[in-house]
């Protein structure tokens, strides 16, 4: 049966995020170039930052412990060994 | 308030009367659509945990669903983003010289229109609807004698005073270039 790593996934995800970091970054800097002076454009900057922050950190922390080397096999089971319910 | 040095040249006295943007209203409706498709993972894992909690916590499902909520998440506050530059960085602005509609499209596309305020041939302003005739917002159209008929302030604030206010500067307006002409037109 075909089977790839778990860490392959990992692949798609970050170009995800290459390309959220990408929007992000201009879009911080539409928002410098053109309304900087304002104190609802630096909230929103600062809302879209945090936002973000807090997306990674729970990302991070829902990652925690995972064995990047188990394989995904096409046919096999989906929940892989079912652990104690925590996290997530 | 915008900077103008980034959008057009200003001329050395020209200076900005005022500057309006679509209702803020507006802007709440497409962040009620955020905060629903913001919930949508959270029903779903309720649902999950009721009909197939094994999924949740499972070696391989549970970081591929992590990463998949997470890159959901990620989609969905480009989408914030995108969608406050809309608003927020489509602005009309007056100046004692002119008229300018900066019109941001999504976050790659910004149009710039002008207009002379001596172009300007008429006023008229609109509020229709409910909420619109409550929260005091709605259309201001300005009509020229240009190819470009009309020029439109969407879903603004107090149109009425804005109208007044915009035909009181047209009025200064071509005082002041009557005023240039009749200097250039005297005798040496």
């Amino acid at each position: 049966m075909l089977s790839f790593p778990l860490s392959l996934i990992l692949i798609p995800y970050g170009i995800i995020v290459l390309i959220f970091i990408f929007l992000a970054a201009y879009s911080v800097h539409n928002l410098v170039r053109y309304g900087a002076t304002t104190n609802s454009s630096f909230a929103a900057t600062f809302a879209f930052l945090a936002g973000a922050v807090f997306v990674f950190f729970f990302t991070w922390q829902g990652l925690r412990g995972t064995d990047w080397s188990q394989q995904i096999t096409f046919g096999g089971s989906l929940t892989g060994v079912t652990t104690s319910p925590s996290g997530l | 308030m915008i900077d103008l040095d980034h959008l057009i040249d200003k001329k050395p006295e020209e200076k900005i009367i005022f500057q309006m943007r679509s209702h803020w209203i507006l802007f709440l409706g497409e962040l009620v659509l955020l905060w629903v498709l913001a919930a949508l993972p959270i029903g779903l894992y309720v649902v999950f945990s009721g009909v197939w909690p094994s999924i949740l916590i499972g070696t391989l499902s549970k970081p591929i669903l992590v990463l998949m909520t997470s890159a959901y998440y990620l989609m969905l506050w480009t989408f914030f983003i995108t969608k406050f530059i809309d608003y927020y960085l489509d602005v009309y602005l007056v100046t004692t010289d002119r008229v300018l509609d900066v019109s941001q499209q999504g976050m790659f596309a910004r149009t710039v229109s002008e207009l002379d305020l001596a172009r300007v041939q008429d006023v008229t302003s609109e509020v229709k609807g409910i909420l619109r005739s409550l929260m005091n917002f709605g259309n201001v159209y300005i009509e020229t004698a240009g190819a470009k008929e009309r020029f439109i302030f969407e879903d603004v604030k107090h149109p009425d005073l804005i109208r007044k206010r915009l035909l009181e500067l047209v009025e200064d307006d071509r005082k002041r270039q009557g005023e240039v002409i009749a200097e250039l037109g005297r005798p040496v």
